[in-house]
């Protein structure tokens, strides 16, 4: 009854399959004649066990006939793979959904095949020299390799689904990576179809941080569609997506492409994790959003946006803000029409700090474009050399501004450690408003800065019926130092809070086309200066949710969630403490008591 | 049932008779907490998760390695003695010895988890952890422990030599660890087949930063059950081999 050869056939078939597979694979020509060897072995392996099974008679016909269904099982496998392998002109034709089924059918039925055979064969195998064969053993080594492939098959499916369908939950409250209430509501507000493809490494620490925050925005909308990739794997996709290396996170609506590169190094991509909201919002954004085009007024002495020597004046970060913004910024002068009329394709006007004055014209131009339902940010600045004259543009607005520079004792911040940093103030008093609606949910821990600020007040007699909320003030306590010497002159100046900005809807023209324009004016050119836009979150809280506002917009905003983590505080001598403790104090513990216990026991037992 | 549960204090009562049960746990209890104040506390991060992140992290290993000493043992060592023919003799099934000394080892696993909960405390303390992260990271220690009683189980019914068990355990163990790493130079659907089966970056790691998810519970499950079925199998090989 001995007789090796048609298992070894089974299993050489299995091995050359292999082989072909994982070591040659499809576009080798060594593939196909393997799978062909395998192929015969297969057919040989059955042939043998067929051909004995009908020559044999009694006992032994029945223990080989509880053999040949595996052999056959083994031999229709294969049938299966040659019709579903990949590149076979058997399945031309056929739909994907026919032949992943194929697929599925052939491990299963390999593996319903291979284990029982091989466990049968072990038994028949120990029968060899028996006077008579024992059909009963032959049947428990055929249950066994049933009920273990049954189980394999019911495992690997169980677990083919847990992955494609798994649940996440998030059981901390600090959470290092997860989507901004801000993001999730771009998400949920997306007009058109988004494809977010991570292009990583199988078995990459980075993509697995990522994964479950990217999951967690896909759940948000169906607009958002999320792919898995691997460079090597993919090289058409990643061409057409101009991905040049795994470790790219790329967003794209068919046309437009953006990436974020994060890299495959996990302890490298810790610092862009971190970033990765903010990021997503600007790519999200220059995806999603029509370009949108900015201009800044000049010829007045107005802050540079490409400014020379880092001057901490400047506007280099707000410029570099809109762009992420999808805005393109663009310089607005007499040369470009200010005197005439504001640009057609102007989304947004910002006139920082102009130094002299500005001529009617240019100020009626503003004053009609922002009637007409335009939308201007007016940062006025007390240090100039010459009055603006402004009066025209700021009547239409209903405000009227006070240059002297605003000083508080206590409320500041500090700088030089002199009494010039009174000048420098931080408040966290904010009016509440859709201009400052993420501001204001910041709470009192979210400051904004003003650097030598002037003041707004309401127009007592406004040419306009503009509606005028001032949304940022100063903290109580303040004055308008009026000597310049900053210290509060009791007889001269008068102590209280200031307004520091103001939002301002004006009403819808009078023949009733369109809508009203909206103004973001402020008392301090600086508060959207280089120096404390790159040191205040209140200050960069405080433009996204002006720009929001003013382009009337709710997706439009930069919140960005933050990574916030408690420091373990210990001094060195409490580390010795909870070291002696913890490491040798319980384990000693449980030692003793276990000898106690063995102590007491022998003193009972003898 | 009642057999299951029988064999399974028989086993512990055993290890707490003599003094093994105690040096063994006491033994894990001072290289976790060496380990905590070493690795998890060490090299400057002072931040509370990050730190709690780091000890669920150190202590999956010290959990995996006890998982498979600890059950290494169970049936090698009496099939060594000859006493297995014993437990065939009882009128009790295979399944339920396989599942009686797997439960005695995991129980034993589970209370040296159980008992290093102090080690989290002085991050309690001293700073701020959310008990949910403690929680999740103990659930991730507690299916380690299942699966790596379990494979030991297997891997002590194949032989009858504990310490050629213990090898195959670990081979075992570190064949399913070191998955992650060959899934990098694996090409497609393998690379994915492969990722998944990894032990611990895969399914882990997010224990460690406070995150359940549902096919990790399921992949420990899958690998507790066919270790368990398989060394049932193996006992049941006796009758036809």
């Amino acid at each position: 009854m001995r007789n090796l050869v048609p298992p070894s056939l089974y299993i050489a078939s299995l091995v050359l399959l292999l082989i072909g597979e994982r070591m040659f694979g499809p576009g080798y020509s060594a593939r196909l004649p393997l799978a062909l060897a395998a192929g015969g072995a297969m057919t040989a392996a059955l042939a043998a066990r067929g051909m004995r099974w009908r020559a044999a008679s009694g006992e032994t016909r029945r223990v080989l006939a509880r053999l040949l269904p595996s052999y056959l099982g083994g031999f229709l496998a294969f049938g299966l793979y040659a019709f579903c392998a990949e590149g076979s002109p058997l399945s031309e034709g056929f739909s994907d959904e026919a032949l992943v089924l194929s697929k599925i059918t052939f491990f299963g039925l390999l593996l319903l095949s291979t284990l029982p055979l091989l466990l049968m064969e072990t038994s028949l195998l120990s029968m060899y020299g028996a006077r008579r064969l024992e059909t009963r053993r032959l049947f428990e080594s055929g249950q066994a390799g049933l009920s273990l492939a049954l189980a394999s098959a019911l495992v690997i499916s169980l677990n083919y689904l847990a992955n494609h369908h798994d649940s996440r939950y998030d059981l901390r409250t600090l959470k290092d990576l997860q989507p901004s209430a801000a993001t999730s509501e771009m998400v949920r507000n997306l007009s058109k179809p988004i494809t977010i493809s991570l292009f990583f490494p199988p078995a990459n620490e980075v993509e697995e941080m990522i994964a479950p925050y990217f999951e967690e925005l896909a759940a948000v909308s169906k607009q958002l569609k999320l792919e898995q990739l691997d460079k090597a794997a993919n090289p058409k996709q990643a061409r057409e997506l101009r991905v040049r290396k795994n470790g790219t996170v790329v967003l794209s609506d068919g046309e437009n492409h953006e990436s974020i590169s994060l890299g495959t190094d996990s302890s490298r991509a810790r610092s862009k994790l971190k970033k990765l909201d903010g990021d997503l919002q600007g790519k999200l954004n220059k995806v999603t959003r029509s370009q949108r085009i900015a201009y800044f007024t000049v010829g007045h002495g107005e802050r540079s946006t490409a400014p020379k020597d880092k001057d901490p004046g400047g506007l280099k970060s707000l410029k570099e803000g809109l762009k992420t913004l999808n805005y393109k910024v663009k310089n607005l002068g007499v040369k470009q029409g200010l005197s005439e009329q504001i640009p057609e394709d102007a989304t947004l006007v910002f006139v920082v700090g102009p130094k002299g004055p500005m001529i009617e014209s240019e100020q009626d131009a503003l004053i009609r474009y922002v009637r007409d339902g335009g939308a201007l940010f007016l940062l006025l600045d007390p240090e100039v050399d010459k009055d603006p004259e402004l009066d025209p543009l700021l009547q239409t607005l209903g405000l009227q501004y006070d240059s002297g520079v605003l000083a508080h004792e206590t409320k500041h911040v500090t700088r030089d450690r002199a009494i010039s940093d009174r000048s420098f103030l931080a408040t966290n008093r904010f009016t509440t408003h859709a201009s400052t609606s993420n501001l204001a949910k910041g709470g009192p821990r979210i400051f904004t800065l003003f650097d030598e600020s002037g003041s707004l007040n309401k127009l007592e007699k406004a040419e306009t019926d503009a509606e005028v909320t001032f949304t940022v003030r100063s903290a109580a306590g303040t004055w308008a130092d009026l000597d310049g010497n900053l210290s509060y002159d009791k007889a001269a100046e008068t102590k209280g809070s200031f307004n520091l900005a103001a939002s301002v809807q004006l009403p819808a023209p009078e023949d009733g086309e369109g809508v009203g324009g909206r103004a973001v004016v402020t008392a301090d050119a600086d508060a959207l200066a280089d120096l404390i836009l790159s040191v205040s979150m209140g200050n960069r809280q405080w433009l996204a949710d002006s720009l929001r506002w003013l382009e009337d917009e709710v997706k439009l905003s930069a919140q960005v969630a933050e990574l916030e983590d408690v420091a373990l505080v210990h001094t060195r001598d409490e580390d010795k403490a909870w070291f002696y403790g913890t490491s040798l104090g319980l384990p000693l513990l449980i030692l003793s008591w276990g000898l106690a216990l063995r102590a007491r026991r022998r003193r009972s037992a003898s | 049932m009642s057999s299951i549960v029988l064999i399974a204090k028989r086993e512990l009562r055993a290890h707490f008779k003599s003094l093994i049960g105690y040096v063994v746990i006491a033994a894990l209890l001072l290289l976790d907490g060496l380990m905590f104040h070493a690795y998890a506390l060490g090299d400057g991060k002072n931040l509370s998760s990050e730190v709690l992140r780091e000890f669920f992290y150190y202590s999956s290993g010290m959990t995996g390695a006890a998982g498979i000493l600890l059950s290494m043992r169970l049936l090698a060592e009496e099939r060594r003695e000859g006493t297995l023919v014993l437990l065939y003799t009882a009128p009790i099934s295979d399944w339920q010895i396989v599942l009686g000394k797997w439960l005695s080892s995991f129980l034993f696993v589970c209370l040296f988890v159980v008992l290093s909960l102090y080690l989290p405390l002085m991050i309690v303390i001293h700073g701020s952890v959310h008990p949910g992260h403690l929680f999740s990271g103990y659930l991730g220690l507690i299916l380690v422990a299942a699966a790596t009683t379990a494979i030991g189980t297997l891997c002590s019914s194949m032989t009858s030599h504990q310490l050629v068990a213990g090898i195959l355990g670990a081979v075992v163990f570190l064949l399913l660890v070191t998955m992650w790493f060959t899934a990098r130079i694996a090409s497609p659907p393998l690379d994915e087949l492969l990722a998944y089966s990894a032990f611990f970056d895969k399914h882990f790691q997010p224990f460690t930063r406070g995150a359940i998810h549902t096919r990790a519970i399921v992949y420990y499950a899958s690998v507790t059950f066919l270790s368990l079925l398989g060394a049932r199998v193996v006992l049941s090989t006796r009758r036809w081999r």
